[in-house]
């Protein structure tokens, strides 16, 4: 009887049968008992080899799994022992060509544009790997490659480390001795012990910030609730071959690679942020983008300089700001046409003007671009100085959450940040998004919800007093026909609303009267008295400031 | 002016039935009003003197038709903005209109001078009024604004929510407001409380209307439906408690209603320009016309001599008051 099961484990993997090899096994320690499981480093005991016993048969390959169909892409030489095994395993990292920045000579940290201290503070920022990296890391040489080596590497290991968990459930459930042979070879073989797989559920998150486990389980009801696990694993194998090699991929093409296990999109997708949040890493280092630029072969270093231009969705506007991107682009922020936000990723340095006094959220593109035509970042309201319009025209991408999530980390309190979305569910919704971050990437959290955001949502109710107290002025006749109308069919509160109703030129835009008034009163109250939440995103203990 | 047949009329044998079956009745154009308003109706009420109808319009004017001829009788003075809601004396005595921007007008019908006018918008720290109803008893009216208030006594019911339609009931003993967010509550009116609060709709209640019976509240909803409220049953706000019949069928927002006379059919306009009449026992359609534009307002006539069915006068987006008569009467 074979169970229905293909496994494509990536090209090296070390397998630990209990079975067969005798030697006492250590398994390094978790450093944290919250941890997931899987996320436990892999055994590093360099004394076994019992891999090679294990591969040592005459035939060449033969595997006590290979009658299950396991198949291994390629079967490592006996003779090797773990460590160089490793050291060959994890070869691309340890070219230091690939490390070389470029243009620039390699291996000399010292001759490294960036002062060290910088590189180093981008890292020492990032306390867990598996982080975004930034720009800086890259340009630094071995020291930092060093860095990324393992953050690539723990990422692989990760991978393996559950490829491995799930083998020895596997070895444990088959039988090994006679007696459980004859029975499994006889009619009615029963199988005692279940296969697990605990991955991170996306969705569940306890008070403590961990993240809640959703288990699949095999067998559970018929054969096929073993295809979960083969898509899983699947990805997992596609995941790792794509870091190891250095060849990005995209969701599509993982998709494509095996069209009948998934059969829909959709699963690769959940799988690759499943993935992704169980091995707690961004699933960009998992090689998992969304368009790479070529699919030759790259160096895993230049994988960064190549990732995603692929349509960046939210707009800025502004004055002064510069965007200074990993391949040297400068990218000049005006006021004059909104410019299209980059990935973090691509975005090596950010210069934000000193007299940025205000940033607004927008929800719709149309009233980001009504207010960019009235020349709205201009105004300056209590003091001199110009604001930030952003709008992710609707729910935000990811590049629009980072770089909202970046502004809110590095402006100083006294800076409102406010969010103008539609009085009704969706902006509501969208406003939380940019707020606290999203269902699906709330591993990812830390890097995009901001929370020191602040709605000011059009209400139905302020909306009809202003239209209101507008008709009592003196209108020409269409214009009150037209608000009339606007009040009577009582559309959901939208800003285009206030965008679309006409008006005097010599009166200010209702839409930016409302705004004006709203943001002047956010700089007032920040002035006065910085919200903890600004507080502590800026890092400043509310404590020490009192002090002062 | 004969137009075709818009429904059929079958004869049907009634009288092994427990409950009359759904029957299909028929409704012609009588007559159309002779010189249109300049805007949409937006608000109709065929009243019991003279068999007048009064209609309100978004150019901002009232207009008192000879239900007969089509012909106007008397018109207010235009307001600068539109109306938007329309109130009706029993003994059609007054009418109590409210324009777009809260002024407020009692129009003395037998006199024909406007007597009173309220600027609701200066009352301070509230919302100027949007649905206005005269209590049919007293001299008193009630109005929805901004803060879902009352004109006597301001009844804070909702969080900034909007106030759409308000209406008193026949024996004018409560009020029924509805919000924009689908809640209707009952206030009564002696003990100054609310007593009921109906969620059966989630999306905003454009039309109240009451049963002849005060026991019956029928409210046309944005989400299509109609749905019928037994009022005598103090009901805690839980959603569908208090609704006892759902009206389905016309394919966009439900914009106006009313109730006929003798409590058993029911009328609606919709933004799908079409007008539906329905029989409240059967809980179903029985007509369906089609108009030229969204039915902003309907009303049946006061008092009927046939047993079954009556006539009705609508307005709608092209301004036309249009009045209609049951197939087989004169």
């Amino acid at each position: 009887m074979k169970p229905n099961l293909v496994v494509v484990i990536g090209t090296r993997v070390r397998i630990l049968t209990p079975a067969i090899c005798d030697r006492d096994h250590q398994l390094v320690p978790r450093p944290d008992p919250d941890m997931h499981p899987l996320l436990t480093e892999a055994p590093v005991n360099d004394d076994c080899d019992c891999f090679p016993d294990l591969l040592a048969d005459e035939d060449g390959f033969n595997s006590p799994f290979e009658d299950l169909g396991i198949y291994l892409n390629s079967p490592p030489t006996p003779t090797q022992n773990i460590s160089e095994y490793e050291r060959d395993n994890l070869a691309p990292y340890n070219r230091s060509d690939d490390l070389t920045p470029l243009n620039m000579d390699d291996s000399d940290s010292d001759d490294c544009p960036q002062p060290h201290d910088k590189c180093r503070s981008a890292i020492g920022a990032q306390s867990r790997t598996g982080e975004a990296l930034t720009k800086d890391a890259m340009r630094c040489a071995p020291a930092v490659g060093e860095f990324i080596k393992t953050t690539r590497y723990s990422s692989v290991q990760r991978i393996e480390a559950m490829a491995l968990d799930f083998l020895e459930q596997l070895s444990a459930a088959l039988p090994s001795t006679k007696e459980e042979i004859e029975e499994f070879l006889s009619k009615r073989p029963k199988v005692s012990k279940k296969l697990e797989l605990k991955l991170t559920d996306r969705r569940k998150r306890f008070d403590s910030g961990a993240s809640g486990t959703r288990t699949q389980i095999f067998p559970r009801g018929t054969r096929a609730s073993i295809i979960p696990f083969a898509q899983f694993f699947r990805i997992a194998d596609l995941a790792h071959e794509a870091i190891v090699d250095g060849l990005p991929t995209t969701k599509r093409d993982l998709f494509y690679k095996d069209v009948q296990l998934f059969k829909k999109q959709v699963t690769v997708d959940k799988l690759v942020d499943d993935l992704a949040a169980t091995i707690n890493t961004e699933r960009a280092h998992l090689n998992i983008v969304n368009k790479p630029r070529s699919r030759q072969a790259v160096k895993p270093a230049e994988i960064i300089f190549h990732l995603k231009r692929a349509s960046p969705k939210g707009l800025i506007c502004g004055i002064g700001l510069l965007i200074h991107t990993s391949v040297g682009d400068v990218i000049h922020v005006t006021e004059s046409e909104g410019t299209l936000i980059p990935l973090a990723e691509d975005i090596s340095t950010l210069s934000l003007p000193n007299d940025v006094n205000w940033v607004l959220i927008v929800e719709k593109e149309a009233v980001f671009q009504t207010l960019r035509q009235l020349g709205f970042v201009r105004h300056p309201f209590s003091q001199p100085g110009t604001g930030i319009m952003i709008t992710g025209k609707g729910y935000p991408d990811l590049a629009t959450r980072q770089f909202a999530k970046k502004l809110s980390d590095s402006l100083p309190p006294t800076v409102p940040i406010v969010a103008l979305v539609d009085g009704d569910a969706y902006g509501i919704d969208i406003a939380s998004v940019y707020k606290f971050g999203s269902v699906t990437l709330r591993h990812e959290s830390h890097n995009l919800a901001a929370p020191r955001i602040e709605c000011i949502g059009i209400w139905t109710s302020e909306l009809a007093l202003q239209a209101r107290s507008m008709l009592r002025r003196e209108l020409p006749e269409r214009w009150k026909r037209e608000l009339t109308y606007m009040l009577y069919m009582r559309h959901k509160a939208e800003t285009e609303i206030l965008c679309s109703v006409p008006r005097s030129l010599d009166e200010p835009h209702p839409l930016v009267r409302y705004l004006t008034d709203k943001i002047s009163e956010r700089i007032r109250a920040l002035a006065l008295e910085p919200t903890p939440s600004v507080l502590a995103n800026y890092g400043v203990d509310e404590a020490l400031l009192n002090e002062f | 002016m004969f137009q075709r047949p818009l429904g059929i009329y079958r004869e049907r044998d009634t009288t092994q039935h427990k409950t009359p079956p759904p029957r299909s009745l028929a409704y012609l154009r009588a007559i159309d009003c002779a010189e249109p308003h300049g805007d949409a109706v937006w608000g109709i009420s065929w009243t019991a003197k003279d068999d007048s109808v009064i209609s309100i319009s978004a150019d901002g004017t009232i207009k008192r038709w000879n239900s007969t001829s089509g012909q106007v009788m008397r018109t207010a003075p235009t307001h600068t903005l539109g109306l938007v809601s329309l109130s009706v004396a029993p003994d059609g005595r007054f009418a109590l209109y409210n324009s777009v921007d809260g002024t407020t007008f009692l129009w003395d019908l037998e006199g024909g001078a406007i007597v009173g006018k309220h600027e609701s918008y200066t009352r301070p720290g509230a919302e100027p009024s949007w649905s206005v109803s005269l209590n049919p008893k007293g001299r008193t009216y009630a109005a929805t604004g901004g803060d879902f208030g009352e004109q006597r006594g301001i009844l804070q019911s909702g969080r900034g929510k909007f106030g759409m339609r308000c209406s008193h009931s026949p024996d004018g003993s409560r009020v029924a407001l509805s919000a924009e967010s689908g809640q209707i509550v009952i206030f009564d009116l002696a003990s100054s409380t609310l007593t009921s609060t109906y969620t059966s709709h989630a999306m905003a209640v454009r039309s109240l209307s009451w049963s002849p019976d005060s026991q019956l509240l029928l409210s046309a909803s944005e989400d299509k439906r109609l749905i019928l409220h037994d009022v005598r049953t103090t009901s805690p706000g839980r959603p569908g408690s208090g609704a006892v019949a759902s009206l389905t069928g016309h394919s966009s927002w439900v914009l106006s209603s009313d109730i006929s006379p003798d409590g058993r059919l029911a009328l609606s306009g919709s933004a799908d320009k079409t007008i539906k009449v329905w029989d409240l026992t059967a809980r179903a359609a029985v007509s369906t016309i089609a108009d030229t534009g969204e039915v902003w307002a309907v009303s049946w006539q006061p008092s009927s001599t046939a047993a079954s069915s009556g006539a009705f006068v609508t307005g709608g987006e092209d301004g036309i008051v249009r009045w209609w008569k049951a197939a087989g009467t004169s």
